[in-house]
């Protein structure tokens, strides 16, 4: 729908990084609550890379930190939250770096897309403002004009049809799909090297959902950011994601390409999960579920949190909680099942 | 700064307030309160209207009067804790009364159809407009002046915000999916009225109900003040607050003590309606302050 | 007199809102004895509407809606509450789907009050509902809040099936779960409908979930059924653009372009003719004039759009190949 050329470049010219070099490195993240003298640990010792021009889907169902994965990374969590690890963009620390500094460098060096636009975007202020707003926070652009003109690109850029209008207009005029799209347009405003989206399509509809899709595909081969789609929904990780990270219990249990990952699981969990989805081919009433359902975080198993609800729990599983081990595939499982040892006997 | 407002939303806290008594002091505290009325004859020094002209408004911790005496030589601390009673029901009754009254008015109003719920609602509005003690005033003074009619007047005035609340809670019930379902049913508005909708407000409203009686307090007492209340010379705090008035320069600590004694059971009461705003719920129960 | 082919029969069934929505235009819906019938589309496009009509919740502005045999719309009093015994709910939210107050043994024993069941009938049939959908009976003294959303769905199931309905309609029944748990509420709808012969009408966004569960299927598109058929028809041989657009939208590996642009219309004014036009990538002039009649494309398959016959639509590829 949108009616920017293909070939036109990155609205900035600045110094890119090239194609698949890392820009955000995380390592051993780990984010905790505190509760009175308590610290309820939600995500426990996550890593991974973001790559320019790559796409990582960060998989798994609701409570399992996903979003507060998301949020670690921007420092965006609440005061009570502890976030250890460490969280490189480019060659800078984001944890240790004082919080005015790495409010400064959101929006323009990571920028997020949050589920929910009609939360984010201010209900009294016209759409045109809340984009250009940004580039001037920013220091993007200088005199007012450029900035209105850079704005309605921005808004074309996304593929909203009538930017001149939708610029005028208050955030409740439009719809989820639109009002989506302008988020979107505040995230790409400042040519972000990182792109978060934390479930964008969630609650739109799955023909808008597809439209969306192609737009993230579209900007990312244009602007070459890194992105992390945070999402529940297999099928979206199957359509957007060069690399898969499977979250359970605020851990990554399985990662790797997503291809490898989708059609060659080895971690029970990612396993299960596929089998349970409702394709075509299976009768009515023979899915497989997964037994029970996840425990909260201060309630978990010792050992492997998932193993309560594996079909290959084995008196190991409750001995130690499994670090990520190199499968046959190539990919990494939290698995006992998958310690080496274990590998050459089965 | 927005940069955008998408970067900010923030994960919500649950606020709770830091100076929040712990259950046990505060039922402790209802304990002495409830002391102090029934055995308000025993405890007191004197008696009400034992008078002793020679000394009179003697200031605080006088010998044998330790919160001094009034105007006409009575001591102070007897009178307030023969007055907490009568204070305490024309705080307590009128609240009693609304409180069934206007939650009666507001479940039908808030399971009423949409026309017969604007009726009744707006007529209550016309009420909830005045300030309550100026209402109380009108009423009690075309009543005529007496601790019943105080009481009546009180009432009537507290109907309009119970029965508001408790409409707003219903409306707001009316949305959640198991209303929905009980319809469904087939059960009857009174079954459900009695059944879900019910157990649903009775923890707001007693909780708002709790909060009144500290402003129900305080507006007997003023119309006490007004003589449209107790008439003197019973012992009670806002006739007492009134009394005060003519020595307040001379002898300002006579009203210090009426004063404050209505000030702290409100809040008291206040505290209270706080406290069980979480022990109802059954989601927070037993939760430390 | 013999039974009656349907359960539920609605014909030209059309709700307005009092805003000037028209949430539903001339829907006929039926379902037969023990049938599970699906009925998807995209949020807004009035399924609720739909389903709150045969649940009396909404009244039609016009249509006839008849349960076994009976005019629902004319129903009221003791034959109408005798009728709601026979035809419940099971709602989408399962956080205020029972009262925070109840338990939930005191939830589902609500609906046999209703209807007169005596104390000890009551509780016997209770614990015999929740055994029947996985809650174990140590959990009936239990509170909502101290359940999962997937037991408080199964606790909602039991509520609905405690008074032996005919028809059970789920509005979005499964949508906030989480998938591992979605699997385990879906198998649990089948065995229930096999073991109990209960009919279900089962309303959902997600294509997928409606597909497996149901017998068969109404897509429905801004207040109209625009195409409705078996489920396994639908799946692989869809014929209008739109129940197309729908499987070709379902997210898969390799899929590039999005299937079709812009969002629904407004349905306080829509489009004339067919409601898909301005969305269509096949649309042409005669879409505007066209007056919704349905064509037959198959046994039990019909659609309602004009070029059904000079569009060789083919089937969009296999939407998921594992
Ligand atoms: N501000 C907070 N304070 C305390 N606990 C929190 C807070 N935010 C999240 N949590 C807890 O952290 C865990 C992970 O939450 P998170 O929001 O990351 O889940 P998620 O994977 O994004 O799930 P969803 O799919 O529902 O969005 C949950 O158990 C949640 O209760
Ligand atoms: N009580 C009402 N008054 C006015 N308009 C309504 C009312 N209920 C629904 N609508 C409108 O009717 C249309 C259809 O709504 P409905 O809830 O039936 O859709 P739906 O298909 O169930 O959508 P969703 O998937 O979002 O639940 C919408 O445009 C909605 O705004
Ligand atoms: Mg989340
Ligand atoms: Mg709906």
């Amino acid at each position: 729908m949108s009616t920017f050329s293909k070939t036109r470049p990155p609205l900035l010219e600045t110094t890119r990084p090239t194609a698949d070099q890392t820009v955000l490195r995380v390592t051993d993240l780990t984010t905790g609550f505190r509760r009175g003298a308590t610290t309820t640990e939600v995500v426990r010792g996550v890593s991974f890379d973001l790559r320019a021009g790559r796409t990582l889907v960060l998989l798994g169902e609701s409570g399992c930190g996903k979003s507060v994965t998301a949020r670690s990374l921007m420092r965006l969590t609440p005061e009570r939250a502890v976030i250890g690890g460490s969280v490189q963009l480019g060659d800078e620390e984001l944890l240790t770096l004082p919080l005015a500094d790495v409010v400064r460098r959101r929006g323009k060096r990571i920028a997020l897309v949050p589920q929910d636009p009609a939360g984010a975007l201010s209900p009294l202020r016209k759409i045109g403002s809340q984009v250009s707003e940004v580039l001037r926070v920013h220091g993007i652009v200088g005199t007012r004009q450029e900035r209105t003109g850079r704005t309605l690109e921005l808004l074309d850029r996304v593929g909203i049809p009538d930017p001149q209008r939708v610029a005028g207009s208050y955030a409740h005029e439009l719809s989820g799909g639109m009002r989506q799209r302008v988020a979107i347009a505040i995230a790409v405003a400042c040519d972000p090297e990182v792109l978060i989206a934390d479930e964008p399509t969630t609650a739109l509809d799955v023909t808008v959902q597809a439209q969306i899709l192609e737009l993230f595909q579209d900007l990312q081969a244009r602007l070459g950011m890194a992105t992390l789609l945070v999402t529940h929904d297999v099928g979206v990780a199957e359509r957007m994601a060069d690399e898969i990270a499977v979250m359970y219990a605020g851990r990554i249990v399985e990662s790797g390409l997503a291809e490898t990952v989708l059609s060659a699981p080895r971690h029970p969990y990612t396993a299960a999960l596929l089998r349970a989805l409702p394709v075509p081919g299976v009768r009515r009433g023979e899915l497989q579920p997964i037994p029970g359902q996840p425990s909260a975080p201060s309630e978990r198993p010792a050992g492997c949190p998932f193993r309560t609800r594996c079909d290959f729990q084995h008196d190991a599983c409750s001995e130690y909680e499994p670090p990520l081990f190199v499968t046959d595939v190539a990919t990494h499982a939290a698995c006992d099942l998958m310690r080496p040892s274990q590998q050459a006997v089965g | 700064m927005t940069s955008a407002a998408v970067l900010t939303t923030r994960f919500r806290a649950r606020r709770r307030p830091t100076w929040a008594l712990s259950t046990q002091v505060l039922l402790a505290l209802v304990v002495l309160l409830l002391g102090t009325v029934f055995l308000g004859s025993v405890i007191a020094p004197y008696g009400a209207t034992d008078g002793d002209p020679a000394n009179r408004l003697l200031g605080f911790g006088s010998a044998g009067h330790l919160l001094g005496t009034d105007g006409q030589g009575r001591d102070i601390l007897s009178r307030l804790i023969l007055g907490t009673r009568l204070s305490l029901l024309t705080g307590i009754i009128p609240v009693l009364i609304a409180g069934t009254v206007g939650s009666a008015v507001g479940l039908c109003a808030g399971l009423a159809s949409r026309l017969v719920n604007t009726l009744i609602m707006r007529t209550l509005d016309v009420f909830y407009s005045f300030p309550s003690i100026l209402l109380a005033i009108g009423v009690a003074a075309a009543l005529g002046p007496s601790i019943k009619n105080a009481i009546i007047a009180l009432s009537i005035v507290l109907i309009p915000p119970v029965a508001r609340i408790v409409e707003a809670e219903v409306v707001a019930l009316r949305s959640a999916a198991f209303m929905k379902v009980a319809e469904c049913s087939g059960a009857s508005r009174f079954l459900i009225a009695v059944r879900h909708v019910v157990p649903n407000i009775r923890a707001p409203l007693v909780v708002y109900c709790t909060t009144l009686i500290g402003l129900s307090i305080v507006d007997a007492a003023g119309l006490s003040f007004l003589g449209l209340g107790a008439s003197p010379p019973t012992a009670e705090w806002g006739l007492m607050l009134n009394d005060a008035r003519n020595y307040f320069f001379r002898a300002p600590a006579v009203a210090l003590a009426p004063a404050l004694a209505i000030l702290l059971v409100a809040l008291l009461f206040n505290a209270l309606g706080d406290r069980l705003r979480v022990e109802l719920d059954v989601r927070q129960r037993g939760a430390t302050p | 007199m013999a039974a009656p082919e349907f359960l539920l029969e609605g014909r030209g069934l059309t709700v307005t809102y009092g805003n000037g929505v028209r949430a539903v235009s001339d829907v006929d819906l039926t379902v037969r004895h023990g049938e599970i019938v699906g009925l998807v589309g995209e949020s807004g496009c009035g399924k609720s509407s739909l389903a709150n009509t045969v649940l009396r919740m909404v009244k039609p502005q016009s249509g006839t809606l008849s349960f076994n045999g009976k005019d629902l719309l004319a129903m009221h009093g003791d034959e109408l509450k005798a009728v709601r015994r026979s035809l419940q709910v099971v709602p989408q939210d399962p956080s205020t789907s029972l009262n925070p107050r109840l338990t939930i043994a005191q939830s589902v024993e609500f609906n046999l009050k209703v209807h007169g069941w005596g104390r000890r009938e009551r509780r016997a049939r209770v614990m015999e509902m929740l055994d029947r959908v996985g809650i174990p009976a140590s959990y009936s003294t239990r509170y909502p809040h101290q359940l999962s959303g997937g037991q408080l769905q199964r606790v909602a199931i039991a509520r609905a099936l405690v008074t032996d309905p005919s028809l059970v309609v789920c509005d979005e029944a499964v949508s906030a779960l989480d998938k591992s748990v979605q699997a385990q509420i879906l198998n649990l709808l089948a065995q229930l409908q096999r073991d109990l012969d209960v009919a279900f009408l089962f309303v959902s966004h997600d294509l997928t979930v409606v597909e497996h569960v149901s017998d068969r299927v109404l897509v429905m598109y801004l207040g109209r059924i625009v195409e409705e058929g078996p489920a396994t028809e639908i799946l692989t041989a869809p014929r209008h653009p739109y129940t197309q657009a729908l499987l070709a939208s379902i997210p898969t590996r390799g899929q590039q372009r999005a299937a079709i642009h812009g969002e629904p219309p407004s349905p306080v004014n829509p489009p004339s003719g067919c409601g898909f036009r301005t969305r269509c990538p096949y649309a042409v002039d005669a879409c505007a004039g066209y007056d919704n009649t349905p064509h037959a494309v198959g046994p039990d398959h019909a659609a309602r759009c004009v070029r059904l016959d000079d569009l060789a639509l083919t089937a969009p590829q296999a939407w998921r190949n594992s």
